[in-house]
């Protein structure tokens, strides 16, 4: 094992890891939000963005009663992960109806995306999770919040979105209302991860966690940027 | 062999690529199956794109 990098906390170690393997995706992203037929990506956007985020409260439950149960209940690294899950878990509720909301904003009933077949894409990226947390290390999950709270969006950016595609500024209440919080959310998750005794191990898990997840997150907005042409 | 040397042989650095030196401590750092998974991945590091803020969307 390489050692660990001496002159960054674990959160500087694991950020500056996520922007160097993120130019894929950052590239994908740019093209979703410059998208010239964004007002007919948008729809699938929010259809493949529901499917992840309805897993989110699920995935921590499961991530918090993997945590405290054997073997992993004498770990105080999964201990204090753990104590940092059960609140927000709470943060976290009801995320996905913000994007219920955000559809019938554009005029798609709710119902059509609760009962559309979720992609591979979503599937894998959420159950690749379900796999470390049970069968590994669930110490890998904080890869995964890492990427998933780690661009929060800003209010200015998103208002001039729904300016240059006068699309209705309530189809975006998800982002700005992330806008808001998320910044806290992501300073939360940094202080919990400086203050984790996490080992070489733990970091490869958790930069391999990121990456699929950054994988995964790249292939949803590649598919998102090619649905204008189904 | 460095992490660097590694992954610009696999073609994922490019040669002579710029990285400041936290970006090369923090590849430094990366174990054998990090740089495995970044180099079957396919992916690039660095590009001008890291240094914008482009958020994916996919919030929690």
């Amino acid at each position: 094992m390489v050692p660990l990098a001496k002159q960054f906390t674990n959160s500087h170690l694991i950020r500056t890891k996520i922007s160097l393997f993120s130019a894929g995706l950052d590239k994908a992203a740019d093209e979703f939000w410059m998208h010239p037929e964004f007002g007919v990506v948008y729809p699938e956007y929010l259809y493949q963005s529901h499917s992840i985020i309805r897993a989110s409260v699920p995935l921590m439950q499961a991530t918090l009663q993997v945590c405290r149960s054997k073997p992993h209940s004498t770990e105080p690294v999964l201990q204090r992960f753990a104590d940092y899950l059960a609140h927000h878990i709470v943060e976290e509720t009801g995320h996905d109806e913000w994007i219920l909301n955000d559809a019938e904003a554009i005029g798609i009933p709710r119902r059509l995306i609760l009962e559309r077949i979720p992609k591979d894409s979503a599937k894998q990226m959420v159950g690749s999770q379900y796999y470390w947390i049970h069968h590994y290390h669930p110490v890998a999950m904080l890869g995964y919040i890492a990427v998933m709270e780690g661009t929060p969006p800003k209010t200015e950016f998103i208002e001039a979105v729904a300016r240059r595609t006068r699309l209705p500024l309530d189809a975006f209440s998800s982002f700005l209302l992330h806008a808001k919080v998320d910044p806290r959310h992501r300073a939360d998750l940094d202080a919990l991860l400086d203050d984790l005794s996490l080992n070489e191990h733990h970091h490869a898990l958790i930069g391999l966690s990121a990456l699929e997840t950054i994988k995964y997150l790249k292939t949803v907005l590649l598919d998102v940027n090619s649905s204008h042409l189904c | 062999m460095t992490n660097i040397e590694r992954l610009t042989d696999a073609g994922v650095c490019t040669a002579g690529q710029r990285f400041t030196e936290e970006e090369k401590e923090a590849i430094e750092s990366l174990s054998h199956q990090e740089v495995d998974a970044l180099i079957s991945s396919k992916e690039k590091l660095g590009e001008d794109f890291i240094k914008k803020h482009v958020p994916h969307g996919m919030m929690f």
